[in-house]
């Protein structure tokens, strides 16, 4: 998967793996949520560059349910969000992992969180998730899932 | 926040929503309906195309065994929680599941 510097519209060839106990330790500060306590309930993974792998881009929590996996958490780091963010595409680098996984389970791709009301047309418009009802539970279906890994995964032969 | 749809420059993160009390039982019946749709089987193929096309192996779709992952998270929880003698040794780091290009 890769991410844009957007400053130079560069391409980084990024990797997700899962957290080390010392990864969430040494976190530092900014970030939204307690990645710590998060551990404890869900599979954590990172976002990084493997050629500077200190640094964490973003970081994803997911947990195993019967016939789908649940995005419990997903953040960015404190420096890749907001205007001055340096990364784009973190959070579909992130998704894109959290939908092999789930076609790795024979879920066929299937992702299920809950969203905040305001990002609930970001997650249809830009990802393919589906709202369950008028809940805030998304759900990407197997099409959409397979149409994110082509988004992200694909190799980019420019820029 | 900027909300535009078409780009990444909204703040996309998850977490802080309580999910409602059913909110897994009427996941679990949504893709139950879902796949009895008489569509479902087309989309599986389309998704088993777009897959095909980005190489990715359908029987393990480019992940190592989740087991694995399983295994490596239950370490990590104890190490976290002061149980040394389950930290993760060096010959784990070849299982690690990895997703990069």
């Amino acid at each position: 998967v890769m991410i844009r510097e957007i400053a130079t519209g560069k391409w980084i060839a990024v990797s997700v793996e899962p957290v080390e106990a010392e990864d969430v330790r040494n976190l530092g500060t900014g970030w939204e949520f307690d990645w710590l306590t998060e551990i404890g309930r869900a599979e954590v993974f990172k976002l990084i560059d493997p050629a500077a792998p200190k640094a964490i881009y973003g970081l994803i929590a997911l947990a195993r349910r019967q016939d789908h996996v649940e995005v419990t958490l997903l953040e960015s780091s404190p420096e890749n969000v907001g205007a001055d963010k340096r990364f784009e595409r973190i959070p579909g680098c992130l998704l894109s992992y959290a939908v092999r996984l789930s076609l790795s389970l024979q879920f066929e791709g299937c992702l299920a969180l809950e969203s905040k009301t305001d990002l609930i047309d970001h997650y249809e418009n830009k990802y393919g998730f589906s709202r369950l009802g008028h809940s805030s539970r998304m759900l990407l279906m197997p099409g959409a899932a397979a149409r994110l890994l082509a988004e992200y995964e694909k190799r980019v032969v420019h820029g | 926040m900027d909300k535009r749809t078409d780009s990444d420059e909204v703040d996309i993160l998850v977490g802080g929503v309580e999910a409602e009390p059913d909110a897994l039982s009427e996941t679990s019946r949504f893709i139950a309906i879902y796949k009895q749709q008489p569509a479902y089987q087309a989309e599986l193929e389309e998704a088993k195309k777009i897959l095909a096309d980005l190489g990715i192996d359908p029987h393990t779709y480019g992940m190592p065994n989740a087991k694995s992952l399983l295994d490596h998270w239950h370490r990590c929880i104890a190490d976290l929680t002061g149980n040394g003698a389950q930290r993760p040794d060096a010959g784990h780091a070849n299982e690690k599941a990895r997703s990069s290009e």
